[in-house]
């Protein structure tokens, strides 16, 4: 028997906030300059704009095909909040901040996710996506918990 | 008894004899068929046994389960060799592999299994002429030792072997094929040394059933 | 020790672990990237705790899990090895299945701009329920995507119910955001809206509770009693919806991937587990709805009609019979209609299509029958005939290869040679048949590509 109870509310709150701080920070980052510690912060913010812009939040722990019963015992589900109702609060604020009310969130993010793919392959961003991608993360950070 | 010639060969592969797959037609020799290594290897375990002594085949009802089996899979470290994976095979060391083909042979054919001369100008030899008896099924367990200084690289697929075919001049009857102890099987295994001979094993006398 | 500083020595611990990992080589691959996919990751959960404030609890918690899953991911590695598993099996399973997880959109691509392909580590673990793909979830932070697969130790040879992965593989699909949507369109547009029991709650509830068979009025009975769960609450306090939809999506996508051997195996596996079919699970539809909607989709499909020579038809008619065999006779369990099936496999096509290999291709008798007669004299089943032809008047050795045999083949003609009647094939033999067939295949393509 575990010695703790291990009910997990992550919402990964800390780690996008971070991110984001990291993220707004290359954007500014002259080119040519490595940015081989950065892969982690940048991938990780674009799966969150990819969730963000396919409205597709799920991401449970699975559970193998055979596993019908949870170690054999008959339980309830215990239905928690989802995880990402404050970090999508803060995108759509972020996104309101950088980019105004007219944008769709499939355009707004695939323009972010450029900017995100540029940085990685160290090529030059122009001034307007650096603008939008560095208010967008900085708003981010700013309204994540 | 005579040797198969390769048209022998030919003719009895569409039919009685199989060797499977063979991979090119390179393989087929003027009388005889190359054999390939297969994807596994058995080293024999320096560290596993003292020496080798048959009586510890004797009496296998008066052994411990659990010292029995111990002993049959520490013998042996096994060893998966994916193709295009390279394994060391090093001097005085012994190889049990696999053979990649599938042979079945008909009740009126022996094989011969020896080791092909280009290999065996490198070190690498079989150590025994395998003999693969009539009706035998399965893969052909190749007993690989290096006679040389250096180690020698071996990848699953490479022809090692070959094998020759001799007919058996009164084809053994269903009754008379005793399936051996490695009939049928997937991969290598020892063998029981002292199977039959027990009244020689000083000591340990077992009762033969 | 304090919370912040207990984490940051267990950083130190794990970069010793991943050291460690380094005695060994994993899997066919070897350890390299894997190396350094977890000492990138483990360098950012470092950096993320070495900045968080000792007094932010809720922080610390959170870098807490994800140190956690690490260290598992870490320690499954360790485990994972050649010996642990089918590698014939796995190269094959790899090529069909990893173009579909692969992210189309991330920024994590090689030389030619194309998406890396997730990593795949392997190993067996103990339990017959042991069949899974564990994916990393899109929080974790994280380059490019781990895929561990889990064998069930005892079985980890056993090649024909392999093809249970399929359905696993179909969650490690839908785990990528962009696919999730587009995967979710198809299951509700096709299957569930349409669906005269799915459509709503009130729907579900009417289905559940109407007129079940007995042994799902039993099933009821005990989670009502045990738990308190009845008509009002079972969709909130008993029943996950949403994952019921996506274990048939992930059903017909096993199907999809692996044809008649992905039925065979999980009508096996799951009546293994729930021999009425009737349970009721909280994230998985009963047995026989699944197992009844997969035998209309191989009817629709068109598997049954395939037909072989008279010598061996009678033993592809055993096989199917013993399929059907295992549907459950009760309307109750035929949850859905034959055109909202047919829809759905139409739609899932057109999705995997553009994967390589990913879909099963049709079966022909010129393919499958091959293996079926060598399996039924007990020899590895592979695309390979012996013959003579006359040259300048002398007879010459014809070596002639079927490369399209695909190892999809190889075990649905394993399947049928297990149902021979005459002389049967012993399960554990005809599994160790086909491994090795498969094996063999792979060696016919690597030649056949030389040459």
């Amino acid at each position: 028997m575990s010695i703790m109870s291990v009910s997990r509310p992550d919402a990964s709150t800390t780690m996008y906030k971070h991110f984001a701080s990291l993220v707004s920070g290359y954007v500014d980052a002259q080119a040519n300059q490595p940015l081989a510690d950065a892969e982690i912060p940048i991938e990780s913010i674009f799966k969150l704009l990819e969730m963000y812009r396919y409205d597709a939040f799920k991401d449970e722990t699975r559970r193998g095909a055979l596993a019908l019963r949870t170690a054999g015992a008959l339980t309830r589900i215990n239905k928690a909040p989802p995880w990402h109702t404050p970090i999508l609060e803060a995108l759509n604020s972020a996104k309101a901040n950088a980019f105004g009310a007219d944008i769709s969130t499939e355009q707004a993010v695939l323009e972010l996710e450029q900017v995100l793919k540029n940085l990685v392959a160290n090529q030059t961003l122009e001034q307007v996506h650096k603008d939008h991608a560095r208010n967008f993360f900085n708003r981010l950070g700013e309204a994540l918990a | 008894m005579s040797a198969l010639s390769k048209y022998d060969i030919a003719e009895r592969l569409k039919n009685t004899l199989t060797v499977s797959p063979l991979l090119h037609e390179n393989q087929i020799g003027e009388s005889s068929i190359d054999l390939r290594m297969g994807t596994v290897v058995m080293l024999a375990r320096a560290g596993a046994q003292s020496h080798v002594d048959p009586s510890a085949y004797v009496n296998k009802a008066d052994t411990n389960k659990h010292d029995l089996h111990r002993k049959k899979h520490q013998k042996h470290e096994r060893f998966d060799i994916p193709f295009t994976h390279p394994f060391l095979l090093h001097p005085g060391t012994l190889a049990l592999v696999p053979t990649l083909e599938w042979v079945k042979l008909p009740k009126n054919l022996q094989g011969i299994v020896t080791a092909r001369s280009s290999w065996a100008r490198e070190g690498l030899n079989i150590a025994t002429a395998t003999i693969v008896n009539p009706g035998y099924s399965g893969i052909i367990t190749l007993e690989l030792a290096n006679f040389g200084e250096i180690p020698i690289t071996l990848y699953p697929g490479l022809r090692l072997a070959q094998i020759a075919f001799y007919e058996i001049a009164t084809p053994a009857e269903d009754d008379d094929i005793k399936p051996s102890q490695f009939d049928g099987k997937f991969e290598p295994s020892a063998g029981d040394i002292a199977d039959g001979d027990y009244c020689f094993i000083p000591e340990k006398k077992k009762i033969i059933s | 020790m304090k919370a912040k500083d207990f984490l940051l020595n267990e950083c130190e611990n794990l970069q010793t672990v991943l050291e460690e990992t380094l005695r060994y080589e994993y899997g066919i691959e070897g350890s390299r990237v894997f190396y350094e996919e977890c000492e990138h990751r483990l360098s950012e959960i470092t950096k993320l705790i070495s900045v968080t404030q000792e007094t932010a609890a809720p922080a610390l918690s959170e870098h807490f899990y994800k140190l956690e899953e690490l260290s598992a991911l870490i320690s499954r590695i360790e485990r994972s090895s050649l010996k642990e598993y089918s590698w014939p099996f796995l190269e094959e399973f790899k090529e069909i299945s990893l173009s579909a997880c692969t992210d189309p959109n991330t920024t994590q691509l090689d030389k030619d701009g194309n998406p890396y392909p997730p990593q795949v580590h392997v190993l067996s673990e103990g339990g017959l329920s042991s069949y899974q793909i564990y994916v990393d979830g899109r929080r974790v932070p994280s380059r490019r995507k781990i895929l561990t697969i889990f064998f069930p130790r005892t079985l980890k040879h056993y090649v024909l119910l392999h093809p249970i992965l399929g359905h696993e593989m179909g969650h490690a699909i839908y785990s990528i955001a962009a696919h999730e949507k587009a995967l979710d369109q198809v299951i509700k547009e096709n299957l569930i809206q349409p669906s005269k029991y799915f459509a709503s709650a009130q729907n579900f509830t009417e289905w559940m509770y109407r007129n079940p068979p007995q042994s799902v009025k039993v099933f009821l009975s005990v989670i009502e009693a045990e738990l308190q769960v009845n008509e009002q609450n079972i969709l909130d306090a008993y029943v996950d919806f949403a994952a019921w939809e996506e274990e048939f999506l992930c059903d017909f996508i096993g199907l999809l991937m692996f044809g008649p051997s992905f039925i065979a195996a999980i009508s096996d596996l799951l009546y293994s587990v729930d021999s009425s079919g009737s349970e009721i699970g909280n994230f998985h539809p009963p047995t026989a709805c699944r197992v009844n909607t997969l035998i209309e989709a191989a009817n629709i499909l068109g598997y049954e009609t395939l037909k072989f020579d008279p010598d061996y038809q009678p033993v592809v008619d055993a096989f199917w019979r013993s399929i059907h065999e295992k549907k459950q006779g009760n309307e109750w369990f035929d949850v859905f209609t034959s055109d909202q099936i047919r829809e759905t496999l139409h739609k899932l096509t057109a999705f995997l299509g553009p994967h390589e290999n990913a879909l099963y291709p049709t079966p022909t008798k010129e393919r499958v029958q091959p293996l079926i007669k060598k399996l039924l004299v007990n020899i590895p089943p592979v695309g390979y005939e012996f013959s003579t032809h006359q040259v300048e008047g002398k007879s010459k050795p014809h070596l002639s290869f079927d490369e399209n045999v695909d190892f999809r083949d190889i075990l649905f003609a394993g399947w049928i040679a297990t149902c021979n009647d005459v002389k049967s094939l012993k399960f554990e033999h005809a599994n160790k048949l086909c491994e090795y067939g498969i094996l063999q295949q792979r060696a016919i393509k690597m030649m056949q590509a030389q040459i």
